[in-house]
């Protein structure tokens, strides 16, 4: 039997479409419950493209939100987005918030400088910091954060890689002489 | 004792620009990235596109497999038989990975090493053929690549330089008349400094971007020349790139470069222009780019590796003949060039920029880092170096003798790690006349 992959696995490799593919699948896994499931690096199975919550994963300390304090097994909506969250910046950055310490550093430092995300991955930012606000009603709501994931998954599957401007090979297009250059090569000072 | 130590290997299957068919690409206890950056350890050409990393190889302890993880989200990525791997899979022998796009394919292999007493009687076997082959090798090339420390390269001190950009002169020639365009730029805290270094044949060798220090820009290629400032030098580049490309006259313009040369002890010992005839720069490498400035035609020319032309960054060297005094620092040939190989030790010496008002020649130890093809693209090695080397020669050991296998270039952070590049000195191009190559 082939051992799953798990999120673990991938962190720190990840392209930014499939950080949005997994908030998308966590999301619909977990939509309607009262109760969802813990979250961490190692709870997140990944199945060829598919994302899935191993719901037998023992919780993992760093990855709980600040108010919850270890002995909660399932979470509320507003404390799976915190966890997803912190998934997230682990699957951009390889790496635990808060210099590894998690909720616990947010409890301590309620109001300490949320994570900006690598160049490659900008644009999840902004929903990034919405999910890891320290209070829990400040937070995303799921509803909300499946709409723009999958918006911004579209947005990724369907933008083509950007060209640049290619070596030229053939004469140059136009003819200037010295008299007739542009009025702005001219301008001294302007 | 059973010995096992986890490792894999990628080969080819088909050709590519970089690599053969066939013939082993990697071979690993390691990671591997695979993609069209130049830091990969396969890779693949980009064209036309930005370069990407495409996919990486990692060890996963746990479960005593290796692991294919997807970094491309434009890049699809199969394993005949099996199909697209989604974001990660794991890998067994035998599979051929595909990427979307690419002719060439990887065949994964897994390795492991044998038990401990046939480790110890494969290992005597391996060390007698590998001693005849070795004595084969000698014979036949006469050549090896050898330790080198710093004793072998302190003596080279008095043949090393430092060279510093003085003034810039935006000039229009025709007819062989030169009108100046603009007042005189004179560089004092933008001027950029490096190192040179005299060679055997008399020869005083740099990187072209000591001088032409605008020449590796990362010029913005969307930028609009209206937002430059009249008095930056990016600017004057491409007025002059952009004149040239349209003219259909004699006439040409150019930014002329005045520079100055100190020895070790400081003192100023000659001063060039780059309009001197005894001054080379080889431009064939050279890119010319359009700009995205959609009033009019503007273009640029650089030796920056846009697309991973890797060719571009070779044009970053520049040689003075003509000197009566002879260096101690002699070129590598084609047969010390054959020596090199990954993982071959280096010196690299300059003169770092540690000190505003001292200069004092500095020796590094250094390693090839990726497998050299000195004629298609820079050596690419791990030195702890910093600005002011640029330059300055990277030394190794062939047979006893001490030469100069590449000039420092430039250095190029990457997630994977920082690597230094340096144009191999195959690039100098030395005749009877000093003929410059275009």
């Amino acid at each position: 039997m082939i051992e799953s992959l798990r999120l673990h696995h991938i962190a720190g490799y990840c392209p930014e479409e499939a950080i949005w593919k997994m908030i998308i699948d966590l999301c619909e896994s977990v939509s309607g419950q009262t109760g969802v499931p813990l979250l961490s690096p190692e709870s997140i199975l990944v199945d060829a493209d598919i994302f899935l919550v191993d719901v037998q994963q023992k919780k993992v300390p760093e990855f709980l939100p600040p108010e919850c304090h270890g002995d909660d097994s399932t979470l509320t909506s507003q404390q799976f987005v915190w966890s997803l969250g912190a998934c997230v910046y682990y699957a951009s950055s390889g790496r635990t918030l808060f210099g590894g310490h998690g909720g616990s550093y947010q409890r301590s430092y309620p109001h300490v400088a949320l994570p900006v995300l690598q160049k490659k991955h900008q644009a999840l930012t902004p929903v990034v910091q919405r999910c890891l606000q320290s209070e829990p009603s400040a937070r995303i709501g799921v509803k909300e954060l499946l709409e723009i994931a999958k918006k911004e998954h579209t947005r990724c599957r369907t933008t083509q890689r950007q060209h640049i401007a290619s070596h030229i090979v053939a004469p140059p297009p136009s003819r200037h002489d010295c008299t007739g250059w542009p009025e702005e090569m001219t301008d001294i000072g302007n | 004792m059973n010995v096992r130590v986890p490792a894999f290997a990628l080969t080819p299957k088909g050709e590519s620009s970089y690599h053969r068919s066939g013939k082993a690409i990697v071979l690993t206890t390691g990671s591997a990235n695979i993609g069209e950056s130049a830091d990969c350890d396969v890779r693949y050409p980009a064209g036309d596109l930005p370069p990407e990393y495409y996919a990486s190889i990692i060890r996963d302890a746990e479960r005593q497999r290796w692991l294919l993880v997807r970094r491309s989200q434009h890049v699809g990525i199969s394993i005949e038989g099996k199909g697209d791997i989604g974001y990660a899979c794991g890998l067994g022998s035998g599979d051929v990975i595909r990427f979307e796009g690419q002719q060439m394919a990887l065949l994964f292999q897994e390795h492991v090493k044998r038990d401990a007493w046939q480790v110890r009687l494969w290992a005597l076997l391996t060390i007698a053929c590998g001693l005849l082959l070795l004595a084969g090798l000698w014979a036949l090339a006469g050549r090896r690549s050898d330790p080198i420390g710093i004793d072998d390269v302190t003596p080279l001190e008095a043949s090393l330089y430092i060279i510093k950009a003085d003034s810039v002169k935006q000039l229009l020639t025709a007819r062989g008349e030169d009108t100046l365009l603009r007042p005189t730029k004179v560089l004092t805290a933008e001027a950029p400094t490096g190192t040179a270094f005299m060679t055997t044949d008399g020869v005083l060798v740099t990187a072209r971007h000591c001088v032409e220090y605008w020449i590796g820009t990362a010029l913005n290629l969307t930028q609009r020349f209206s937002r430059l400032a009249d008095d930056d030098i990016v600017k004057w580049a491409i007025e002059a790139e952009t004149f040239n490309q349209a003219q259909h006259t004699d006439s040409t313009m150019q930014l002329r470069v005045y520079f100055s040369i100190y020895d070790f002890m400081g003192e100023p010992k000659y001063t060039f222009s780059t309009a001197d005839p005894r001054v080379h720069i080889n431009t064939a490498h050279d890119g010319i780019f359009q700009l995205a400035d959609f009033n009019s035609d503007y273009y640029w020319r650089t030796i920056r590796p846009y697309f991973q032309d890797s060719q571009m960054e070779l044009g970053d060297i520049m040689w003075i003949d003509g000197f009566d005094e002879k260096g101690q620092i002699a070129l590598a040939t084609d047969a010390d060039f054959l020596s090199l190989a990954k993982g071959s030790r280096l010196m690299i010496c300059g003169y770092p920029i540690t000190n505003a008002s001292t200069r004092q020649a500095t020796f590094s130890e250094g390693v090839i880092k990726h497998e050299p093809q000195p004629a298609a693209e820079n050596l690419v090695f791990e030195s702890n170096i910093n600005h002011g080397f640029s330059g300055g020669p990277v030394l190794t050991k062939t047979s006893g003798a001490i030469v100069a296998v590449g000039v420092v270039s430039r250095v190029d952070s990457v997630s994977s790690g920082i690597f230094k590049h340096a144009v191999p000195t195959s690039e100098i191009k030395i005749k009877e006349g000093g003929q410059d190559y275009d």
